[in-house]
């Protein structure tokens, strides 16, 4: 599930970069978001990565699910911007949110951002299907 | 080797395992709703008034149309009812108090049906997890042995209850014991059966956070056992339970393990 081009800014420099790798790893945590945190780690190492994550902004193109927002909450970071709602999945105020997680933390949100193109780019990424998924949860899709 | 059943036995006796259910299943109040029923003095007409009768409501399917002293149930309210029925019946018509919705659970059921009777399709294996006789001796010993293990390794997965994996916490940002774990899950053959985690069990000395929580839904896994609640867990019954969220597409069964 997810998202490609979350990337986390500390003021305006970019210190990392992911995007969903969960069909080529078959991971499915190896969401966008947790792939930035890792790049950030293998740069930097443990400490220092942690204390850059703490002025951090994540750009993102969809609400990050449920997994995805708890670990920015742990992480502390500052600000989240994302284009649409996960309506499904989405963990900082669609399904789960801050209170939920027991979390006293707060991260700016800016949400609906180049929501349009985000969308666009979700049925992209769903029409592609998951090759992992059990037949019966696959979607028959009717073109027609 | 004498001693070894004594130390089985020993165990057995000191592990507790409790279901986290969601209240819909645990509940036991049954929430109830009035309807208009006829009481009859002779017994014999029941069937060709019932014949004439509109069915139920659909949110009161559940019940049965005859109750135990004989009353039919007629209508919602006494001016359908006066009108559902022959005249010489009008005045035999009085509000009953029925189940408002079906018992899920035979404990539910077993109730209802003293309020008014209830139709019932009992789930047994959920009826075994309420009345406890889902821990067979196998499960027991199964249980116990793993939470025992999770207690110093901190998350390990099985599968068809053999070793798949395990985790403990590191230094770095996020690597809590399930991320370790599902980081080294087996990728497997692709199949149906063997779709990520399913059919895993996976054993935790802490109840996870929202992350880990998460995570082991992505790997759809089937169980997760804990040992002790943290702090900002979220599967115990005061928490947000996240295992029970509608929303989200799969669901994996919880159990605390208490020695």
């Amino acid at each position: 599930m997810g998202t490609r081009i979350p990337l986390l800014q500390n003021l305006s420099l970019q210190i990392c970069r992911g995007r969903n790798r969960v069909n080529e790893t078959r991971d499915p945590t190896r969401h966008a978001e947790m792939v930035a945190i890792r790049q950030l780690e293998a740069l930097h190492g443990p400490r220092k990565s942690a204390e850059l994550l703490k002025s951090a902004t994540l750009y993102v193109s969809l609400e990050p699910c449920i997994m995805c927002s708890s670990a920015m909450y742990q992480l502390g970071i500052r600000k989240m911007v994302y284009g649409a709602e996960n309506p499904r999945f989405g963990g900082v105020r669609s399904v789960g949110d801050r209170e939920k997680y027991r979390m006293s933390n707060e991260i700016e949100i800016i949400a609906g951002i180049w929501s349009e193109k985000s969308i666009e780019m979700l049925k992209i990424f769903y029409d592609k299907q998951n090759p992992f998924a059990p037949p019966e949860k696959r979607k028959i899709k009717n073109k027609t | 080797m004498t001693d070894e059943p004594l130390t089985k036995i020993r165990k057995l006796e000191n592990i507790n395992i409790i279901p986290i259910l969601s209240p819909t299943f645990t509940n036991l109040s049954i929430e109830t709703t009035k309807f208009v029923a006829l009481k009859l003095e002779d017994k014999r007409s029941i069937g060709k008034i019932i014949k004439n009768l509109k069915e139920l409501p659909e949110n009161l399917r559940h019940l049965k149309r005859v109750g135990k002293n004989g009353q039919i149930l007629i209508a919602e309210t006494i001016e359908e009812a006066e009108f559902a029925v022959d005249e010489e019946f009008r005045n035999s018509l009085e509000k009953v108090v029925v189940p408002s919705t079906k018992p899920i659970t035979r404990a539910q059921f077993e109730i209802a049906k003293h309020i008014w009777p209830t139709s019932f399709h009992p789930d047994k294996y959920l009826d075994s997890l309420i009345d406890g006789t889902f821990k067979t001796p196998e499960l027991i010993e199964y249980v116990s042995k793993w939470s025992h293990e999770a207690e110093n390794r901190q998350c390990i997965s099985l599968q068809n209850q053999e070793y798949l994996c395990e985790g403990t916490s590191q230094s770095g940002p996020l690597r809590h014991p399930v991320m370790e774990m599902v980081g080294r899950m087996p990728k497997r053959e692709e199949s149906s059966e063997n779709y990520l985690g399913t059919g895993c069990d996976v054993f935790l000395r802490d109840e996870p956070c929202a992350m880990c929580a998460m995570a082991l839904v992505h790997f759809r896994i089937k169980r997760v056992f804990f040992n002790h609640n943290s702090s900002n867990g979220v599967l115990e019954s005061s928490s947000w339970q996240l295992h029970l969220e509608p929303s989200i597409n799969h669901h994996y069964e919880v159990y605390k393990i208490e020695k």
